[in-house]
């Protein structure tokens, strides 16, 4: 069996050192030919087909994508609930919600299918007002 | 026309007040406080002379009350 395996063993050291070289040739050559002819033809065939892609299907999509707001808008009614409280504080007006929330309601039923909570929490900066009189003049007149 | 009109149309007639100072309007919590100081003075018009000086310094708060705003529909 040692003179078999030492048989494959010295075979294909040959077979290696002879067909090595010529393989890694041939794989060269054929990478340099893969990218400078096929490469930029597989590129241009690529942006072609996207353009043709976009310019076939994009009124599939604009049409599909109208069709779906409209369906949107006509299925459901968006309602806004809640009050906003104004309170007068230390240099400022503070607004504050109070049960602010968007439902999203059926045209049909009424029904609510999704509620979204708004926060409102706003501060509004209100400086000192001066008020200034110079010679104002009441003049009084009688009623006769 | 009685004499007390008559006293009062000339009063009222001939006199004209005149205001000068300053106040200032600022937001406190749950109202508004105006401080300041006026200076009036009582003129008689006909004689040309001032009568009266009144020095009226101010401090006042006006309480507001919250505001409840509903918030707008969309129609």
């Amino acid at each position: 069996m040692s003179d078999v395996k030492a048989f494959i063993d010295t075979v294909g050291k040959d077979v290696t050192s002879v067909a090595g070289p010529r393989i890694d040739t041939a794989a060269a050559g054929i990478s340099d030919k893969v990218l400078n002819t096929y490469g930029p033809r597989v590129s241009a065939f690529a942006n072609e087909l996207v353009k043709d892609i976009i310019s076939e299907q994009s009124v599939t999509v604009r049409d599909f994508v109208t069709s779906l707001i409209q369906e949107l808008c006509q299925r459901y009614r968006p309602e806004i609930v809640g009050d906003v409280r104004a309170h007068i504080a230390q240099g400022g007006l503070d607004l504050t919600g109070q049960g602010v929330r968007l439902d999203l309601k059926r045209q049909d039923t009424g029904a609510v299918v999704a509620s979204l909570d708004i926060p409102i929490a706003i501060r509004i900066n209100v400086g000192d007002l001066g008020v200034t009189l110079k010679d104002t003049t009441i003049a009084l007149d009688v009623v006769r | 026309m009685s004499i007390v009109d008559d006293l009062v149309e000339n009063l009222v007639e001939r006199n004209a007040i005149k205001l000068n100072g300053a106040l200032t309007i600022s937001l406190i919590d749950g109202g508004l406080a105006v401080k300041g100081r006026l200076y009036s003075t009582l003129r008689d018009q006909k004689k040309g002379k001032d009568l009266l000086n009144v020095d009226i310094p101010v401090d006042a708060q006006v309480r507001v009350g919250d505001v409840v705003i509903p918030v707008p529909q969309i129609k």
